[in-house]
């Protein structure tokens, strides 16, 4: 036996049902341009139907048990996994570039003319080895080669010094997006004891994990508790960042590389937990990993050939071009009849201390071209015997230990690998983004919203609120007449 | 799959992006006309330009060269041809002084032209070329002649190896000068010393007695009164009392053996008297004489050292026109004195001369020695000019143009030189062609100390490496050993080792070290390897040792087990050492049957590894020694052949002036030898102007060739680096066309929304 009302009670909820399907809608409209929003669905079944009648159960309306997100958690996953290489190599691919810049190759100011220059200088005073115009000329040539690669050392040493501060300040965005995600956390833990999903902040957290996800490589995970509560953690090289509502925080510390900071680069900051500043942090991909990999990598072995490992190009160039000619230049005689000294100056007299930042003319050669000892022991003006055998080292093919070539080989070796790195971070780079594109295209394709799709599901529900509200209509008039016209009869 | 407005948004900016940045590119190409701007955008292609760019920079600079090179040869060409021009003149003018109808006068007219013409010579070797003597090799500030034709260069010696080179290529070098010697010759002398005293006016007479007879005469710390008889002399009786004044001082007193008229000669000069010995000898206060009146002499008046040179022409008669190269032969002992009559035995060119001397000397009388000896080798023909006898470093040394040989057997003992053969029969000078030069020595203020273990000197000379031992001793200041000590006892241990004796010799020149041979070779530095046996049976626990090669660090030397001759120990080591890259090539290693040695340009230390018992304790090279006699470092010799020296005469001028000798002394055969040594002067001038001509086409080839070289680059690196400006262009086209299709075909879809087509 029906109740008199229940139906009433049917079409209202029909009627609460389509007001709240319109509200998510109308929701979704509002929200089509926010960032990282996921379209939202009202899910509706049938209410529990009232038992007993044995001649047909007859349901008792519909009711909105939830409202839920069109989220694919694996999209994020893949999203979060494949953001750290567009970091990183975009990180690579930038630094690199500048780096090009700096040494501005191929061109008339590079390291290669004044190379060039310094030997024509060379064979011009060969031809007329007592010309003081031409040994001063000589001399000019040297002073713009050693100022040319101290620049560049300069140069590199800022842009280690600049990467540094990235790094840090990289760090203080990673403790940041740490805390935000925590205290959501929070938040969508609170609001889903309830079993309701607090849908946008669970946007608004995914928003701050795909940040995160940029900067370093993380893995999330999800556990659920007995109770399906929820709870996230995010790890970094093994090493707990957020759980649940506690977070960690990664700290710096400053130390000094040797080659590096003795050159004027500062301490270089060096990655740790805080609260275990033994325990460096192992990063193996994302912004952070670009920047590190850049501001530290010395291309020994297996370690990426970052600034370091061409900053220590520039100072093997300045060390055994110094140490060959000096030793070639001792041999000879200067104009003075004197036995030559250094052309190249040595600091401290030890040869190993020259890097590309003192390399330098020696301070009285610099003063007094006739310190350059283009004679030997026979003497005579125009003798160019020693000299010869200084130009000669223009074709000297095992004159760097490390690289077989002559000097102009060296440079080209030096821009190759730079030239070659930074094609290969350029094209990572686009080759990353390509496929990042791809997912963040699926992504929306799940979670996006629709504008027409929208619309449709708008006139579906309006239709729908029309068509209850009909029947409540019909119904009222049904009690109406139950009430006030049945049983009437002589009245 | 579902598409979201955002999604077409997105992609539609995603690919805009994509094209603005290709525009981006081609219009960067078109600006800048190069094909990449950064080495990322194509690593091959900026290698290559690298490369292309630092050849064309070469190519110019050989181009240079060349140009510079061949103006120079050009100048060179010009002067030699004026030469030439010359001496063509003077040809026609000796023919003419030939012909017997010349009058006396007539002779002295063409005597003077030609003397004029050698003044034309002698500018033509002094010829400048922007502001630098062309013939003067490396010495292009300092003129090659003097005013009276020997060489001046201003005190120094041009050597044959002084040719200025400049680059034309890579390893292609071309030699920019002609030396002086190549035109002008040298002549080989024999020069010795002689003191002469010489009054300045002719002889007066005089008449003596016992109050004006005595001259007294101050020789080798002796004052001798001679004694002149108490005769008249008038202005006429010039020679007799030369005659009388001979056998004066033949018995001057105090009597010396041998007499005094053998050391101190008079003789009459153009009316003067003169007075010659070896030694510097003075005319005393407490002379009687009055030898200002008579002989134009003064009272303490001292003779002047001169130099003599006697030279010999007819070297032109057979073709030599080099530059003398000096064959040496060393003393290895001091000067013993002679015994009576020593006669000394030489092989010369293809005869043999014996020269007999007069007295004994005693070992006092070296500079006696030198001035008899020579003057009697200037009386032979053949020998005249050739060779000479000099000091050394307080020791005997014969010098000769051409090789020579002295005969053991003969007294040439006496003078010091080792009876003991060299390469068969007799003593053999040899060619001191190569020489290497320390720093300067100032044993004066400085001691130098020789001790062992740091005693060894080593020397590379043809392929073999050699050690000298050399004696521990003290030179120096404080010492009673001097320079010329060390020159000696480094020349007798030397001298000890027979495949360098008489070929490797040491003196002393300008206040330092110099060893001279006959062929190129070095000084290095050595050592003993002190290791525990020299045929050792290598194992686990001796296997290895640390080798550290001037600043370098120590680099482990490892050996495979096994047993070990002395040979094979070496051999063993030295292929270890050559696998080594930082070593290879530098350190060579040897044994002398006893002992394993070390040698190389750098100084070498050896020292144990960790462990190993290969090698008892550190030792390293003797660079403490060769840093003492002035060689801070190893030193290849240099070559210095065919040099001459400042002040020797050069072979034409000496024709030339003996030329204007014969003709103003009417001497026929003279002046018809001269002709044809003109003619061959000449030859030899037109030979030197052929090799000039072959130098300059060289050059021309070169300039061709790297003419068409830099064109080839230019073309290459064109190739490489520039943009096509049509395909840029069209490029920038389509893609200006592609952004315009793709912006209005989005705007137009995006727009679309069903929101507009709902009531």
């Amino acid at each position: 036996m029906r109740t008199t009302f229940g139906s009433l009670n049917t079409a209202n909820s029909g009627l609460f049902a389509s007001r709240k399907a319109l509200d998510v809608i109308s929701h979704n409209i509002a929200n089509a341009e926010t960032e990282g929003y996921s379209r939202q669905v009202v899910k509706q079944r049938a209410s529990t139907p009232i038992w007993g009648d044995p001649r047909g159960i007859i349901g008792t309306g519909v009711e909105t048990y939830n409202i839920v997100r069109i989220r694919n958690e694996f999209l994020d996953k893949k999203y979060w996994t494949q953001n750290r290489a567009v970091g990183q190599w975009g990180i690579k691919q930038q630094s690199l570039e500048s780096l090009e810049s700096i040494f501005n190759e191929p061109s008339d100011t590079g390291l290669r003319q004044v190379i060039d220059e310094f030997f024509v200088a060379l064979d011009e005073l060969a031809k007329k080895t007592g010309d003081s115009t031409r040994r001063i000329a000589v001399v000019e040539t040297a002073n713009t080669l050693a100022k040319t690669v101290n620049r560049h050392g300069n140069e590199i040493i800022s842009a280690i010094r600049e990467v540094n501060e990235e790094v840090k300040s990289k760090v203080d965005e990673i403790n940041s997006l740490a805390f935000q995600i925590a205290a959501i956390n929070k938040q969508i833990f609170n609001m889903e004891l309830g079993d309701s999903q607090a849908n946008d902040l669970r946007d608004q957290r995914n928003v701050l994990i795909d940040k995160l996800s940029k900067i370093i490589d993380i893995s999330v995970s999800t556990t659920k508790d007995k109770n399906n509560n929820e709870y996230l953690n995010i790890k970094i090289g093994g090493i707990t960042l957020v759980d649940h509502t506690n977070y960690s925080e990664m700290a710096y510390v400053e130390e000094d590389v040797p080659g590096i900071s003795d050159l004027g680069a500062g301490k270089m900051a060096k990655i740790v937990w805080k609260g275990l500043e033994s325990q460096e942090v192992k990063i193996q991909s994302g912004e952070l990993k670009g920047l590190l990999d850049v501001r530290d990598g010395n291309g020994v072995g297996l370690n990426y050939r970052g600034l370091p490992y061409y900053l220590e190009k520039l100072n093997e160039f300045a060390r055994e071009f110094s140490n060959k000619v000096n030793e070639i230049h001792r041999k000879g005689i200067d104009f003075n009849g004197k036995a030559g000294g250094n052309f190249f100056d040595v600091p401290d007299g030890n040869p190993d201390n020259i890097n590309c930042l003192n390399f330098a003319v020696y301070g009285a050669l610099l003063a007094d071209a006739n310190l350059i000892a283009a004679s030997s022991d026979m003497g005579g003006e125009s003798n160019n015997e020693n000299l010869k055998n200084i130009i000669e080292l223009k074709n000297k093919t095992d004159m760097f230990s490390s690289t077989k070539g002559t000097p102009d080989d060296f440079v080209k070796a030096l821009l190759s690998s730079l030239a070659v790195d930074a094609e290969h971070a350029k094209r990572m780079s686009i080759n990353s983004q390509v496929l990042i594109a791809d997912t963040e295209n699926r992504r929306m394709s799940v979670s996006g919203v629709l504008l027409d799709e929208e619309m449709g599901n708008m006139v579906k529900f309006s239709e729908a609120y029309n068509a209850s509200a009909r029947m409540v209509t019909i119904l009222d008039a049904i009690l109406d007449t139950t009430i006030n016209k049945l049983g009437l009869v002589g009245r | 799959m579902r598409v979201t407005n955002n999604m077409m948004v997105n992609n539609l900016l995603r690919n805009l992006y994509k094209n603005y940045t290709k525009m981006d590119k081609s219009q960067q190409m078109l600006s800048s006309q190069r094909k990449f701007l950064r080495p990322s955008d194509d690593p091959i292609g900026v290698t290559r330009s690298l490369r292309l760019t630092t050849e064309i920079v070469n190519m110019q600079q050989y181009k240079r060269n060349t140009q510079d090179c061949d103006s120079w040869l050009q100048s060179s060409e010009q002067a030699v041809n004026n030469a030439i021009s010359v001496m063509q003149r003077i040809r026609e003018l000796t023919v003419q002084g030939s012909t017997g109808t010349y009058s006396e006068q007539d002779r002295k007219k063409i005597a003077d032209e030609i003397a004029e013409l050698k003044n034309e010579l002698i500018s033509v070797g002094n010829t400048t070329y922007a502001g630098s003597y062309l013939f003067s090799g490396f010495k292009t500030d300092k003129a090659l002649l003097n005013a009276d034709g020997t060489y001046d260069l201003d005190g120094g010696i041009l050597s044959g190896g002084e040719i200025i080179e400049v680059n034309v290529g890579v390893n292609d070098r071309i030699g920019m000068n002609i030396l002086g010697q190549r035109i002008f010759g040298s002549m080989s002398t024999t020069t010795y010393e002689e003191y002469v005293l010489k009054g300045i006016s002719e002889f007066k007479g005089v008449s003596f007695d016992s109050s004006n007879n005595k001259l007294v005469i101050s020789y080798n710390g002796t004052q001798y009164t001679i004694t002149m008889p108490e005769e008249k002399y008038t202005s006429i009786d010039g020679l007799r009392f030369v005659q009388d004044l001979n056998d004066a001082i033949a018995s001057a007193s105090p009597a010396t053996t041998p007499a005094l008229n053998q050391l101190i000669k008079a003789s009459l000069e153009d009316g003067k008297v003169v007075l010659k010995g070896p030694r510097g000898f003075n005319i005393e206060n407490s002379t009687t004489m009055d030898v200002k009146d008579i002989m134009g002499m003064e009272k303490d008046q001292n003779a002047v050292l001169t130099k003599v040179t006697v030279s010999d022409l007819d070297d032109i008669d057979q073709g030599v026109f080099n530059g003398s190269t000096t064959y040496l032969l060393k003393a290895s002992d001091d000067f013993a004195g002679t015994t009576a009559a020593a006669n000394f035995t030489i092989y010369y060119g293809d005869n043999t001369y014996t020269i007999t001397m007069d007295r004994e000397y005693k070992s006092t009388e070296d500079k006696e020695f030198i001035y008899d000896f020579n003057k009697k080798l200037a009386e032979i023909p053949g020998l005249a000019g050739h060779v000479s006898l000099s000091v050394k470093d307080g020791q005997f040394a014969i010098t000769a143009d051409k090789q020579f040989k002295l005969e053991a057997t003969s007294d040439f003992d006496q003078l010091g030189f080792d009876n003991s053969s060299v390469n068969g029969s007799g003593l053999k000078g040899a060619k001191a062609a190569y020489a290497a030069e320390g720093g300067k020595l100032d044993l004066f203020n400085d001691k130098i100390s020789i001790s062992a273990p740091e005693n060894q000197l080593y020397i590379k000379y043809g392929d073999k490496i050699y050690s000298i031992n050399l004696s521990e001793e003290e030179y120096g200041y404080g010492t009673t050993k001097t320079f010329n000590d060390l020159i000696k006892d480094i020349q007798s241990k030397i001298n000890s080792i027979p495949e360098l004796k008489g070929y490797v010799n040491v003196t002393e020149e300008n206040g330092s070290i110099r060893f001279y041979a006959d062929q190129a070779f070095e000084l290095v530095y050595g050592m003993k390897g002190n290791f525990a046996s020299v045929s050792p049976t290598i194992t686990t626990t001796n296997d290895r040792f640390d080798i550290k090669l001037g600043d370098g660090s120590p680099i482990t030397i490892k050996l495979p087990q096994g047993s070990y001759s002395i040979d094979d120990f070496t051999q063993a080591l030295q292929s270890a050492i050559d696998s080594e890259l930082a070593l290879r090539g530098k350190i060579i290693v040897s044994n002398d049957g006893t002992n394993i040695s070390f040698y190389s340009q750098l100084p070498i230390t050896l020292s144990p590894a960790n462990g190993s018992g290969l090698i008892t304790s550190d030792s390293s090279s003797s660079s403490k020694l060769m840093d003492s006699i002035g060689f801070n470092t190893a030193k290849e010799s240099v070559y210095i052949g065919d040099r001459v020296e400042s002040g020797s005469a050069t072979q034409l001028l000496g024709v030339i002036d003996q030329l204007v000798k014969d003709l103003n002394s009417n001497n026929s055969e003279g002046i018809s030898k001269a002709l044809s040594r003109i003619d061959a002067h000449i030859a030899n001038l037109n030979a030197v102007r052929a090799e000039i001509g072959v130098k300059t086409n060289r050059l021309e080839l070169t300039l061709n060739r790297i003419e068409d070289d830099n064109i080839n680059l230019k073309g290459l690196l064109s190739k490489n680096e520039d943009v096509d400006m049509a395909e840029a262009i069209m490029n920038l086209q389509m893609q200006q066309n592609v952004y315009n299709a793709a912006l209005s075909v989005g705007a137009k879809i995006i727009s679309l929304s069903l929101v507009d087509f709902i009531n």
